[in-house]
């Protein structure tokens, strides 16, 4: 008989073949061992059938390829991987943390003083502009409206601080008429020329008003278009620059609450 | 006779094609808007899109607004970190083109309003081309607490010559 013929024979009596299991111990670990008393050469007969796949096979890929898609879905699922990975850059965002800015004091709408570390624990977002301005401080206001409503309750933690530095058209109540409709986060400060100098100055942020006759109403005022995020504990984290959409700087608010 | 039939039917999506671009030759503007004022805030700003379907570039040379004491074109420009708002001579639309006015950029500044603009409310403004002549756009006003519409359209303004 060819050794080809005999081999399922010889496969055959090996699964009638009683075995033991051993359980022997190896550098520290135990280990199970099949043995039989057969011959190791009988389930190696040259010329025997392929060995069958293993039953477990397919399940078992199966079961990696869920484990796998499973393991991936929840490292790219928010908060997953990118908890720990560095935030894209974004186009407008710088992020620090900054050296420049703060402790302040200045008039409130309200006719109040208001210093920065009274909103301690807020994460507050700052900028510089004047009631006058027709164009970039109102859709920036709505765009900081914008970003505080898509942070829900979160955004109950945040401050925005519209600074005029229009000393001589916006006094509290001007600021109050202009802020107020952005909801009860929004806060109008102003101050005196030489307060406000000293607090834009030390955020690095420029203005300049148009030389204009004593009284005269209808001058400009050009100022740099940064939004500064302040963490709870003061320190100036991120600047954003004007233009900026709305859903880059909530997501950049988010990450400091 | 299937050629022929193709050749009809690319005849026809010329035709079609070519009466859709003599439709829109010319100047025309849409979306226009502007934000509700603040309080009794003095000045304001209207936005809006230029398009361009003719085949001669056009200039849109002045603005006139009567909601305002005086209308112009205004632009941003970033001088020393600063953004200086400062009047725009003329605006050029070449031929194809689309301008587009909008926060930040190009905008109608509005000077001296005689009154607050009211939100739902709307205005006329007319544009004054080199070529087109005078259009008049009715400018809705919007809330000033909301978003800018961006690309989504809005009341666009019906031209008017």
């Amino acid at each position: 008989m060819s050794p080809a013929a005999e081999a399922p024979g010889a496969l055959e009596s090996l699964r009638q073949q009683p075995f033991v299991d051993v359980a022997w111990r190896n550098r520290g670990l135990w280990v199970c061992h099949r043995e039989t008393d057969m011959p190791d050469d009988a389930l190696h007969t040259p010329g025997a059938a392929a060995p069958r796949r293993p039953k477990w096979l397919v399940p078992g890929l199966v079961l990696l390829a869920l484990v796998a898609g499973i393991t991936v879905g929840l490292l790219l699922r928010p908060g997953g991987i990118q908890a720990w990975l560095p935030p894209p850059e974004v186009e407008g965002v710088l992020r620090g943390p900054f050296t420049l800015g703060g402790e302040f004091e200045l008039t409130d709408h309200a006719g109040g003083r208001t210093r920065l570390s009274d909103l301690r624990g807020n994460v507050v977002l700052l900028f510089f502009g004047y009631t006058h301005c027709p164009d970039i401080c109102p859709s920036l206001l709505a765009d900081l409206r914008l970003a505080l409503g898509r942070l829900g309750e979160h955004g109950e933690r945040v401050r925005a601080l519209f600074v005029s530095v229009d000393p001589e058209r916006d006094g509290p109540e001007q600021l109050r008429a202009y802020v107020t409709p952005f909801g009860p986060r929004f806060l109008g400060l102003t101050g005196s020329a030489e307060e406000l100098a000293a607090v834009a100055r030390r955020f690095g942020a420029a203005y300049e008003i148009e030389p204009h006759a004593p009284g005269a109403r209808d001058y400009e005022v050009a100022h740099s278009a940064f939004t500064y995020l302040i963490d709870a504990q003061g320190t100036v984290q991120v600047m954003v620059r004007y233009g900026t959409p709305w859903e880059a700087l909530a997501d950049e608010i988010a990450r400091l609450l | 006779m299937p050629s022929g039939c193709h050749c009809r039917v690319a005849l026809a999506a010329v035709l079609l094609l070519a009466s859709r671009f003599a439709l829109a030759a010319g100047i025309s503007v849409g979306e226009p808007w502007a934000r509700a004022s603040l309080g009794q805030a003095a000045n304001g700003a209207a936005y809006l899109t230029l398009v361009n379907g003719g085949r001669q570039a056009d200039r849109l040379l002045a603005v006139r607004a009567p909601v305002a004491t005086r209308a112009e074109l205004h632009n941003h420009r970033l001088d020393h970190g600063m953004l200086r708002m400062e009047q725009h001579p003329a605006i050029v639309v070449d031929a194809g083109a689309t301008v587009t006015l909008a926060p930040g950029g190009l905008h109608v500044m509005l000077f001296g309003l005689l009154a607050p603009l009211q939100a739902g409310s709307r205005f006329p403004l007319v544009l004054v081309f080199e070529q087109a002549g005078e259009i008049e756009v009715s400018v809705p006003v919007l809330e000033a607490t909301g978003a800018a519409p961006g690309g989504a359209h809005g009341h666009a303004g019906k031209p008017r010559r």
